[in-house]
């Protein structure tokens, strides 16, 4: 390289310098501004607090979850995949946490990486709201189509594909149609319960037209499913899989069908 | 309705259009900390589908910690924030405007701008003098976004501006 390092390292220290500020706040807390700021550009809310010992307690003063509650119930923070990722990202970081507020403690002379590891926590925090259900189905079905299009050529494939002997026939779109061997795989996407709700009923309109059809059900989570919904629909659809995850068993029984 | 297209007139009329409160009780939870309320709000032709929420952070001196916001819904259950109304305890930039300001109580509102720039789309936020409350900010968003059904009370006026 032949940029002067030492220069640099000055320059950026000068410029990181300048966006921590320590402020007092009220009489026995400041808050520490540091430059990470939440997407929608308000700043992370980090706060000291002096402790027995001469110790210090870096708090978001629970903050974190008060901006996550704005568009998310918490309580899902709290339970499954979510609640796994949030005890994993405290561990990592070593951050603690109480009543809903996270906290490091430590020594003056360690502040700095103090603030760093729980400012690492709250951005990886916030990102769980990348969990939500609706980016979850859409990545699914994303998915869904890039592993379909891996194992079946192009000419063989239809996306949205309208079944137009049906009545109303737009209402009742079918994800996949795939050619057969011996007749054409309809290939259903199931990501929650309304879509199961309304593969149950384009498949018994099919079957109530005597449709020369054979059918794949493909769920994002078949266990999250309620049971009566599942049911319903394992009455009248063909073979299923329970999840994307289920790789071998996709590309095993569409090969096993397609022309 | 699409939210990755909506313009700031559509936006607008999103905030605008009359609605009114479909849970006027909502219960009071205490969650992790911080109070919430969370309105279900619908507009009067029923077409339309909202969240109105509060939150106040109740740790001692952190008084200044609340916030309001209204949510549009999809009936996917998508949302979008279309303005948040915050207390002053924090700093705050526009990006895309590369100006910022201090501790200030100020209003988030969606745009289209920065939903072009595929950024969070309630960004921008501009600094206000209305409230200093949280009751006083909840007030100014229902005026604001013509909701009723909900009991409000405005911040006394102060002759001293927000310190």
């Amino acid at each position: 390289m032949n940029t002067d390092l030492t220069q640099l390292q000055a320059s950026l220290c000068k410029a990181m310098c300048a966006d921590v500020q320590v402020l007092p706040k009220g009489s026995d807390m400041a808050m520490v501004l540091t430059p990470f700021e939440f997407a929608d550009g308000d700043a992370y809310q980090l706060y000291l607090k002096e402790l027995p010992g001469g110790l210090l307690r870096v708090s978001d003063m629970g903050h974190t979850m008060m901006h996550l509650s704005y568009r998310n119930d918490t309580d899902k923070f709290r339970n499954g995949t979510r609640s796994k990722l949030l005890d994993r990202i405290k561990a990592e970081n070593a951050v603690e946490e109480e009543g809903g507020a996270f906290h490091v403690d430590t020594t003056p002379g360690e502040l700095a990486p103090a603030i760093w590891r729980l400012s690492k926590a709250m951005v990886q925090i916030n990102d769980l709201t990348f969990l939500n259900r609706e980016r979850n189905e859409r990545t699914f079905y994303e998915d869904l189509q890039e592993q379909l299009m891996q194992l079946v050529p192009e000419d063989k494939i239809q996306r949205d594909f309208i079944f137009d002997e049906l009545e109303d026939a737009r209402h009742y779109p079918i994800d996949y149609r795939i050619q057969g061997k011996h007749s054409p795989l309809f290939v259903f996407g199931i990501a929650n319960k309304d879509k199961a709700q309304l593969v149950t009923i384009i498949l018994e309109r099919l079957k109530g037209h005597r449709a020369d059809y054979e059918s794949l059900l493909i769920f994002a989570d078949q266990s999250e499913l309620p049971r009566p919904v599942l049911a319903r629909l394992s009455n009248v659809g063909g073979e299923q899989i329970a999840s994307l995850d289920a790789r071998d068993d996709i590309e095993r029984k569409i090969l096993r069908k397609v022309a | 309705m699409t939210f990755e297209h909506l313009t700031d007139k559509e936006l607008e009329e999103l905030r605008t259009v009359p609605k009114r409160a479909v849970n006027p009780k909502a219960r009071v939870a205490n969650k992790e900390g911080t109070e919430q309320f969370n309105y279900k709000l619908e507009s009067l032709d029923g077409t339309r589908h909202y969240q109105l929420y509060t939150r106040q952070n109740l740790r001692a001196g952190m008084e200044d910690n609340f916030s309001c916001g209204l949510n549009v819904v999809k009936p996917n259950g998508e949302s979008l924030t279309l303005c948040r109304y915050n207390g002053p305890s924090h700093p705050h930039r526009n990006h895309l405007e590369k100006e910022s300001f201090q501790f200030e109580p100020h209003i988030h509102v969606a745009t289209e701008r920065y939903i072009a720039a595929n950024r969070d789309p309630e960004t921008f936020a501009t600094t206000t003098q209305r409230f200093r409350t949280l009751q006083g900010a909840l007030h100014c968003l229902v005026m604001d976004c013509a909701v009723s059904g909900l009991q409000t009370t405005p911040d006394e006026p102060t002759l001293f501006p927000v310190p």
